[in-house]
């Protein structure tokens, strides 16, 4: 436990002063890649941990962006109100979507996952006189923190993202571990057991949805205010598919793997694609050699390496994970042929 | 005798197969109870509906006195009707421990907390717990050992130990010896016997030297239908019952 | 009214298109339980390859009807061979994920060779004029595009009701293992499976380009559309894919004809209403 005390401060302070080290280009990066840490560890609590393997999670990513976006322009700017009104839209998304989904398995859950989400897509795609349609949502006003003190530029907009991002990985480290985190693992594991134990699943399964749709909002909500825009594309299929590779690449059901893999994509986008307009071959290619090689992904990678350091270990991750979460999939497609 | 479960003309169809048909019984609290028949007879399909874990066609199930047909599984178990699987049925990719960790943090209504990770230090009592009943039925060595990783045997012992630590009222063990060496089976019948009197157990058994001598009562299932309910030496001279495990010649000359 | 039987046409020749498109994922799926995500990128490619020998090379339609599904057969038969054979004791999903991956590599390969316009391809000169039906003006390509999608159909229908080969995958559908212990070598079957769908893509690419256009990201689009066609009709029956094509073909176009605010959230409602109502589908079969 000190041990991750005392990485977990460093990471933390050379966060803090990286500002003053690199430029404001790779300031954004950071921000981004601490957004969309965010979002997959939102996606790895449902995935990872429950093992619900959704493609409709970007529906919550637009809900958050979309509902703060809206309301720093018609409401206020107090960054407070702003994402506790995203974060409050992604949540009832979760309880309808959650509550229709997870009646459903395996492949069907999955189907159903990205219907919502197409939905909700639709939704903010058509509905042009709130949302702005195709056009997307513009001219976002900075958010303000207390009163008069605005996040005006980037560098602010970092920290306040740094600080959002250091809670959330307090709160989601305790999760994963808790007596709660362990019912979701449990599900993941041997759903049927887990009733004969005299756990509601479905309720368990309710509540995992609830966390992972509410938290997939807050990183909406800070991206809007980072990007300063949002437009339908962001909310579209493949973003779901985006946000799962980085989960799966990063390492499924381990609290740092997601982040890993969040980093990992922002990087080939933004660093990457400069040098080359290829960087979704090099995705797709890397994504392949991972499900084939390194289904643990670099979590895994990382852990098998440096198994002596690295002492605490929630979950070890393996293929095992993948097969589990497929079974209903398999059992269904075996009924169906 | 207080009725712990009252199974009125229970009957249960897929389509046109009938798997269980019309079977009406009480069991008392504490009874021992012993549930034989050929294979195909229905037995783990009598438990499921017991258990909840399948609908029956018709008929009714009342749990002390309570009308318990459309309650979930997962809510009979809350209340003490507890199952263990023919084949096991465990969280095979976890350890031991955490496989025992979830059925007592369930018990202890610590399940739904999220804020705390769940070490020694901020369960004491659940840890505790833990170790106790591992230490209690020798499964010590085996706590942060995965379960795929153990033999059969364990596993199965595990299975037991598992339904045992969500301290059931009814126990329903679905041939808990299956597969297992004498020694072990020995082991698994000691492991029953210790439990308290007010248990009411009732066990799907093949091996009849299990039933005799440590059931008060055995039931015999036939093709879905209910066609002897006694003592074990009643049911051992039962011609019908005889006729079926011996066929009808050899009936005559045992 | 008039437009009334113009907007019927265009639906059934969409569902037609779509009929074709989604059968070919709907089998891979049924028989190798691989839900082939690049199967959109597939029926781009064939959309792509189609461009080139008619618009680039000046080669009439018909050479491009005929060659490029077999292209992009093969393609999909070398995909199956060193992708997806080696891969199976993985398990389904993780197969999924290799045809997402792949979804991206053909985004970017795409790009590459063809550029990012947006390209159109006209129908052959034979099929460019309007027929006159019912008193409206409908354009000949569509009335043909409903006339092969009947015949494939109909071939189709036939193919997996009467013949062997169709007891083969109907067999398949309900038992792999089965059919394996049967002395049928079930990768053998697989692979002829993929290669099968695959033609149909490419089918479907060069027979959809006319209408539909041709535009880089448009896979996706077309993917997520067979995807809806495949949870409406269900696993396992030709004919559920044609009740469910041409239904989805309806619904997509009269609502963006007469809602098109709604038309996008109608169809994928009807996805969702599906698959809580009735997830086998309409005509799937379930246990």
């Amino acid at each position: 436990m000190g041990k991750q005390w005392v990485k977990g401060s460093l990471l933390f302070f050379l966060m803090v002063a990286a500002p003053f080290f690199v430029s404001l280009y790779y300031v954004n990066i950071f921000t981004e890649i601490l957004i969309f840490g965010i979002f997959a560890i939102s996606l790895n609590i449902l995935v990872g941990q429950t093992g619900l393997v959704s493609l409709g999670h970007a529906a919550f990513f637009g809900a958050g962006a979309y509902a703060t976006g809206l309301a720093a322009t018609h409401l206020s700017t107090n960054v407070f109100l702003t994402i506790v009104i995203g974060m409050l839209l992604a949540f009832l998304l979760a309880i309808l979507i959650g509550f229709v989904s997870t009646k459903a398995h395996g492949f069907y859950f999955l189907m159903l996952t990205l219907a919502c989400s197409q939905m909700v897509y639709s939704i903010i795609y058509q509905w042009t006189d709130v949302t702005g349609g195709s056009n997307g949502l513009s001219g976002i006003p900075a958010p303000s923190l207390f009163g008069d003190f605005i996040l005006s530029n980037q560098v602010f907009i970092y920290y306040f993202t740094l600080v959002v991002f250091t809670i959330v990985i307090f709160a989601v480290n305790r999760l994963l571990q808790s007596p709660l985190g362990y019912v979701f693992i449990g599900i993941k594991e041997n759903e049927d057991r887990m009733k004969s134990i005299g756990y509601n699943t479905s309720l368990y399964k309710n509540i995992s949805f609830l966390i992972a749709g509410t938290l997939g909002g807050l990183a909406g909500s800070l991206y809007v205010f980072f990007n300063g825009f949002v437009a339908p594309t962001d909310v579209y299929w493949t973003v779901s598919g985006s946000v799962l590779i980085m989960v799966l690449v990063g390492g499924a059901g381990t609290l740092w793997g997601p982040v890993i893999g969040a980093a990992f994509i922002v990087v080939l986008e933004t660093i990457i694609s400069s040098y080359t307009e290829s960087w979704m071959m090099i995705i797709g290619t890397a994504f392949i050699l991972f499900t084939i090689f390194a289904p643990a992904g670099i979590a895994g990678l990382f852990s098998r390496l440096t198994r002596s350091i690295f002492k605490e270990k929630p979950h070890p991750v393996e293929k095992q994970y993948i097969e589990d979460a497929i079974k209903p999939m398999k059992r269904q497609s075996k009924i169906n042929g | 005798m207080t009725t712990i479960l009252s199974i009125q003309h229970l009957s249960k169809h897929f389509g046109g197969l009938k798997v269980i048909e019309d079977i009406t019984l009480d069991v008392s609290v504490g009874e021992r109870v012993g549930l034989i028949g050929p294979n195909g007879a229905g037995k783990t399909t009598f438990f499921n509906m017991i258990a909840g874990d399948l609908n029956p066609t018709s008929g009714s199930i009342s749990y002390f006195e309570q009308d318990i047909t459309k309650v979930p599984n997962y809510k009979r178990t809350e209340n003490g009707i507890v199952r263990t699987f023919q084949k096991n049925n465990l969280m095979f990719g976890l350890t031991v421990r955490e496989n025992v960790l979830l059925v007592l943090q369930k018990m202890r209504n610590e399940h739904i907390q999220w804020w705390k990770k769940v070490t020694q230090r901020n369960y004491r009592a659940l840890h505790e717990e833990t170790e106790t009943l591992l230490q209690e039925w020798n499964l010590e060595m085996y706590s942060d050992t995965k379960v795929q990783e153990l033999s059969y045997g364990v596993q199965r012992q595990i299975e037991i130990v598992m339904a045992i630590a969500g301290k059931p009222k009814l126990l329903l063990l679905d041939e808990p010896t299956a597969g297992m060496s004498q020694v072990e089976t020995d082991q698994i019948i000691a492991l029953i016997n210790k439990l308290p009197k007010e248990v009411t157990i009732c066990m799907i058994e093949h091996d009849i030297d299990v039933l005799f001598g440590n059931m008060d009562r055995v039931i015999v299932l036939h093709s879905g239908k209910l066609i002897a309910d006694g003592t074990p030496e009643a049911v051992r001279e039962n011609e019908e019952v005889k006729e079926i495990y011996l066929g009808r010649e050899e009936a005559r000359y045992a | 009214m008039d437009t009334l039987v113009l907007q019927l046409m265009n639906a059934l020749s969409y569902g037609f298109l779509l009929f074709i498109i989604t059968c070919g994922i709907s089998l891979v799926f049924g028989i190798l339980g691989v839900l082939n995500l690049a199967h959109g990128s597939l029926y781009l490619l064939g959309s792509y390859l189609g461009y080139s020998i008619v618009v680039k090379s000046g080669l009439p339609f018909w050479v491009a009807l005929l060659i490029v599904p077999f292209v992009i057969a093969i393609i999909g038969l070398i995909l199956e061979i060193i992708l997806l054979r080696p891969t199976y004791k993985l398990g389904h999903l993780s197969q999924v994920l290799l045809t997402f991956g792949l979804a991206y590599i053909f985004h970017d390969l795409f790009a590459m060779i063809w550029g990012k316009n947006i390209m159109t391809v006209t129908p052959p000169a034979f099929l460019s004029h309007s027929v006159e039906i019912m008193g409206n003006m409908i354009p000949s390509y569509r009335l043909a595009l409903i006339v092969v999608g009947i015949i494939i159909a109909a071939v189709l229908w036939y193919t997996q009701e009467k013949t062997k080969w169709g007891a083969v995958i109907r067999a398949g559908l309900s038992d792999k293992e089965m059919v394996g212990g049967l002395g049928v070598n079930i990768h053998l079957v697989f692979t002829l499976v993929f290669f099968f769908g695959s033609l149909l893509a490419g089918i479907g690419g060069v027979l959809g380009s006319p209408i539909l256009g041709v535009a880089p990201g448009m896979e996706f689009n077309i993917l997520i559309l067979s995807l809806v066609v495949l949870v409406v009709g269900g696993l396992g029956s030709v004919s559920g894919t044609i009740l469910a094509s041409l239904l989805v073909g309806m619904v997509e176009t009269f609502s963006r004809f007469y809602v098109p605010e709604l038309s996008l959230i109608i169809t994928f409602a009807l996805m969702a209403t599906v698959l809580i109502i009735r997830p086998q589908g309409l005509i799937g079969r379930r246990a």
